[in-house]
Formats: structure tokens, C-alpha cells, sequence
């Protein structure tokens, strides 16, 4: 590929992911050929069996014989459609290894094409490790087209959630919960409430949309998109203004009892800092699966493939097209130490939330509630 | 220093933590790391950063998840040590990045998160910070676009980078993490 040389780390992701879903969708249609083959042929040989004539039965074998040798020599010639395939992507990976502390990728053994699996196919290490993540998560992933994400509505309007959310809280924790999500430094509801839909998600994670339009975002004349709004490799929200209530009830429960209020319970906790990231577990929160949805990027296992990721959608916001791709997930459901994220600021000697989110797993330094005094 | 200590669990999860899922509060407290050094009359933002130093010395910070090494966990947080305080390398760092590399061969979160081509598009906070580190925004552009084939993003981990691990497990500074033997 003559621009490989020239690509900066965002099109060499983008070009490697293409190339590897166009493979696997290759696969899958020699396989159902292959398959189909194999399947016509046996259908044919037992209604020669069914026959019962004599001298049959040894051409019913002779054409299930036929449909294996078709399904092999599509398998044969699938090899060798895969073999320039596995050099681009080869040669691809080649040049993003130093991104990744890699200092370089051995090269590919001459019978690589051949072999079943697609990361397979790959020398050890960085290689394989790199197109099992991406393979891994094409079947579940999926992407918005541009014209698709300028249909999404914002909705700037979210007073309705804000007043639905008050019925979450408890009656002793109603009052400073509403107050914590009204306050103009948060954005849990803007942007992690049950009002975003599931098209909106998506236009936030791969075009950058802002699901409540403070942030500007419009397609310019040349095609790409230009937008104030950041978003991680992550988003998602609480399907409900209950399930939204819930870590933040949890969290104030914990607090008054503890410490009395929110502000001497965080002080305490911070010390020095002047903001904290708290995990609050699902069993804690009372969250359940389904009380949370969202999208995160697929083939993003690393921080350096997240780097990779980030830049590919950057260099598709540039282009003015799809270029990355998420996989929907419920946190709680999937997550392997499930939770909410709660981030507190301090101003003057007042604490105030900045936002709460549902998560897999807790980061390694966020604290938990469990373990505050 | 083996344990992350909770005040300085608390200063890097409300932000420096957050950059894949709030890159927003990453940028934050990135730009708000001058004013609090500046207000720091009781001298403790001056105990985390030197809290943070050790983490980077002693590769005591773990890595987020077990795909994740301790040598790519410390060449990020030399990353985020360069967008909270400069070019500075962190005390006693055994693996300084060279500073001519930030802006134009390495790239930081700051750096595709926060500038972009003009001020304009850029967080407020982006001139400042670039004038800092003596970089333009079209430095930073170009160096955020330059081909992956001449960044040096995350160096290769350094020769007896595994014997240094082990050495510091056994004297008590770090905890050993899966896969390191």
C-alpha cells in the first residue's frame, strides 16, 4: 500500500479494521458456500440411498465424495485469497508496532494464510494479539453512518428527566440528590440519562454529537465534521431516572451516616485533593442488569489500542466517514466488578458532583465506598 | 512507596484517571494544575506530585487491566506527568523522555484531547499551556498527524527492564504484577 508510509496512526488503525472486516465478511460467505456445497451433495446422495436400487449405493458415496471436495477447494482458494489480505494487514501492523512499544513484527511464516483462525495466521505476540481483539468484536460491533448521526435530535431541554428523577431518592436523600444533578457543574443527566436514546449514544461515541447540543457539532461544506464536544472511548447512561438515583442514594446513605453530611464525608476522604472519583458497586447501588446501557469502542482492549481507536475516529470526523466502530454492552450485566462512577469537586469548603456514570470495573485508583470512613 | 496512598488515589481519579471515559475532567485538571500550585500554601499538591514521581520511579502505579503492561502503565504516566507539569522529567526518573520528543514525535492525551488546529477550536486553556512548553498549536497538530512510522508514542520496553521490576519487588517498593516472571 503506497500511503501506509505516510498514514499517521488514526488511518493506519482505520485501514487495518477495514481490511480485517472485509476478511472476515469474506470468510463467512466462502464458509456458507462451502457449506452449502457440502449440504447439496448429501441431500442428493441419500435420495440416491433412498432409492434402494441396486448398484446405487456406491455413487451416493462417489457424490458425497464430490460436495467434501468442493467445500475443500473452496477452502483451498479462500487460502489464497487470504494470503495478500494477511501481507496488507501484516505490513499495516508493521508500521503502527512502534506506536504500541513494539519494536518491530517478525515477519509472516510462508503457510500463515492457511491456517483457521484469522489471528492465527500472524506471528506471535503484538501481531495476533492485535487482530484477535479487533476479530473478536466484529460480529457484535456496529457504527452510524454520518447522515444518520445528523438526524439524531439533541434534546437541550432535560427538565423532564430533572423533575422524573426526584421519585429515585429516598424522602431523606430526595432533596440534596435533585440538588446535586440540577447543579450547573454536573452532567450526569446531559449526558448519562435515561432520555438519551440509543442512536444518540452512538453519534456521541463515533461523530462526537453532544446527546443535550450545549456543545456545537455541524458537518462543514468539505464534508467533515467539526464539533466541541469530547468523548471517551466509552459512553452510556441509566436506562431510568431510578436506576440514575440509585449510587447517588447509595453514596448519600453512606455519607450522613458515616460523617454526618456529604461535604465533611469527602473532605475527609480526599485529604489533600480537591477531587475524588468513587466507585459505587452494584450490589451497594441495587443497580440490576438493565438499569444501564451504552456503547464502548471496539478492539480497544489497551491503552494503546484505545490511543489507536481515538485517532482512527478523529481521522473519520476529518474524512466524513465511519471509521470506528462500538459494541453495545450493559455494564452492570457484563462488567466484571460492576458500579457506578461518582466524581466530586471541591469549591471553597463545598463538594460538588460533576458526574455519575455506570461501569464495568472501578479504575485502579478510584476509591470505594466501602472503604471511606 | 509500595501502596497508592488514598489522597493521592483521590487526586488522580477525579481527573487524571478519566481520560477514557471523561476526557472533559482529564483536560480540567490538567489546565488547573498551575492555579493549585500556585495556591499551595500548605505545600500538599506539592506531597501528591512528589507522591506521583515515586509511582513513576518505583513502578508502583498497576496497570489498569491485565492486558495492560507495568512499562506501557509508566510511559502513560510520564504522559500525564508532561500535560499536568511540563518537560520537567519526574525526579528521579530512570527512563526520561528526551524533551525535543513532546509535541512532535510523542503525543499526549492533552495534546489530541484539548488542541486542535486554531484557539478557537482548541480548550481555553490550550494557549497557556502551549506557550509553557514553548509549542505552537500547529506543532502540536502536525506532530498528532505525522506518520506512525516516525512517532515514538511508547518506547520499546528498555534492556534489563524486567531484572529492574523484580529488584524492586524485593526491596519492598512495588508489588509484583501477573506476567512479569
Amino acid at each position: 500500500m503506497a500511503l501506509a508510509r505516510s498514514s499517521d496512526q488514526g488511518e493506519l488503525r482505520a485501514a487495518i479494521e477495514g481490511l480485517l472486516r472485509t476478511w472476515v465478511d469474506l470468510d463467512r460467505q466462502a464458509d456458507n458456500a462451502a457449506r452449502a456445497s457440502r449440504e447439496q451433495a448429501h441431500r442428493v446422495a441419500r435420495q440416491l440411498v433412498g432409492l434402494r436400487q441396486p448398484g446405487l449405493s456406491g455413487l451416493a458415496d462417489e457424490v458425497t465424495g464430490i460436495g467434501t471436495l468442493m467445500s475443500a477447494d473452496v477452502t483451498r482458494k479462500l487460502a489464497e485469497v487470504r494470503a495478500p489480505y494477511v501481507a496488507e494487514v501484516h505490513q499495516l501492523l508493521g508500521l503502527l508496532a512502534p506506536l504500541h512499544g513494539v519494536a518491530s513484527v517478525p515477519p509472516l511464516a510462508w503457510s500463515s494464510a492457511a491456517v483457521a483462525d484469522l489471528a492465527g495466521a500472524f506471528p506471535a505476540g503484538f501481531a495476533r494479539d492485535y487482530v484477535a481483539d479487533l476479530v473478536k468484536s466484529v460480529e457484535r460491533s456496529v457504527t452510524l453512518e454520518l447522515e444518520a448521526a445528523g438526524r439524531v435530535v439533541s434534546q437541550p431541554d432535560v427538565d423532564g428527566v430533572m423533575v422524573a428523577l426526584g421519585s429515585g431518592f429516598s424522602d431523606a436523600h430526595r432533596a440534596e440528590g435533585v440538588a446535586l444533578l440540577r447543579d450547573a457543574i454536573c452532567h450526569a443527566v446531559q449526558r448519562h440519562g435515561p432520555q438519551i436514546s440509543d442512536d444518540a449514544q452512538l453519534a456521541r461515541l463515533i461523530w462526537l454529537k453532544d446527546p443535550s447540543g450545549q456543545n456545537s457539532w455541524q458537518i462543514t461544506s468539505n464534508e467533515s465534521v467539526q464539533t466541541g464536544h469530547r468523548c471517551g472511548v466509552v459512553c452510556g447512561g441509566f436506562t431510568s431516572s431510578a436506576a440514575l438515583a440509585k449510587p447517588i442514594e447509595a453514596l448519600l446513605e453512606v455519607a450522613h451516616e458515616r460523617a454526618g453530611d456529604l461535604a465533611t464525608f469527602l473532605s475527609r476522604n480526599a485529604g489533600l485533593s480537591s477531587s475524588i472519583g468513587v466507585h459505587v458497586s452494584a450490589q451497594l447501588a441495587r443497580l440490576e442488569p438493565g438499569d444501564a446501557s451504552g456503547y464502548h469502542g471496539a478492539g480497544t482492549g489497551t491503552r494503546e489500542t484505545r490511543r489507536d481507536w481515538v485517532k482512527a475516529r478523529a481521522f473519520g470526523l476529518a474524512e466524513g466517514r465511519a471509521t470506528v466502530y462500538g459494541v453495545a454492552y450493559d455494564p452492570i450485566a457484563t462488567g466484571t466488578d460492576p458500579g457506578a462512577t461518582l466524581v466530586f469537586k471541591k469549591s471553597g469548603n463545598d463538594w460538588r458532583m460533576v458526574t455519575c456514570y455506570p461501569v464495568g470495573e472501578p479504575k485502579p485508583t478510584d476509591a470505594r465506598l466501602e472503604d471511606l470512613t | 512507596m509500595i501502596a497508592m496512598s488514598q489522597t493521592f488515589k483521590a487526586f488522580f481519579s477525579g481527573g487524571f484517571g478519566q481520560v477514557d471515559y471523561e476526557p472533559d475532567l482529564y483536560v480540567e485538571a490538567v489546565e488547573e494544575v498551575l492555579k493549585t500550585l500556585a495556591d499551595d500554601e500548605t505545600g500538599g499538591y506539592q506531597v501528591l506530585r512528589d507522591e506521583f514521581a515515586a509511582h513513576i520511579r518505583e513502578s508502583s502505579f498497576p496497570p489498569s487491566s491485565s492486558l495492560d503492561s507495568q512499562w506501557t502503565t509508566d510511559e502513560w504516566l510520564r504522559d500525564v506527568w508532561y500535560d499536568a507539569f511540563g518537560p520537567e522529567p519526574p525526579p528521579g526518573d530512570p527512563y526520561p523522555v528526551p524533551t525535543e520528543h513532546w509535541g512532535h514525535l510523542r503525543q499526549t492525551d492533552y495534546m489530541i484531547y484539548a488542541v486542535k488546529d486554531t484557539p478557537e477550536h482548541s480548550s481555553p486553556g490550550a494557549a497557556a499551556w502551549l506557550e509553557r512548553r514553548g509549542l505552537t498549536f500547529g506543532e502540536v497538530r502536525a506532530g498528532v498527524l505525522r506518520p506512525a512510522a516516525e512517532c515514538i508514542n511508547v518506547r520499546p520496553a528498555p534492556e534489563g527492564w524486567f531484572e529492574r521490576l523484580h529488584d524492586l519487588v524485593e526491596r519492598g517498593l512495588r508489588e509484583e504484577q501477573p506476567g512479569e516472571r
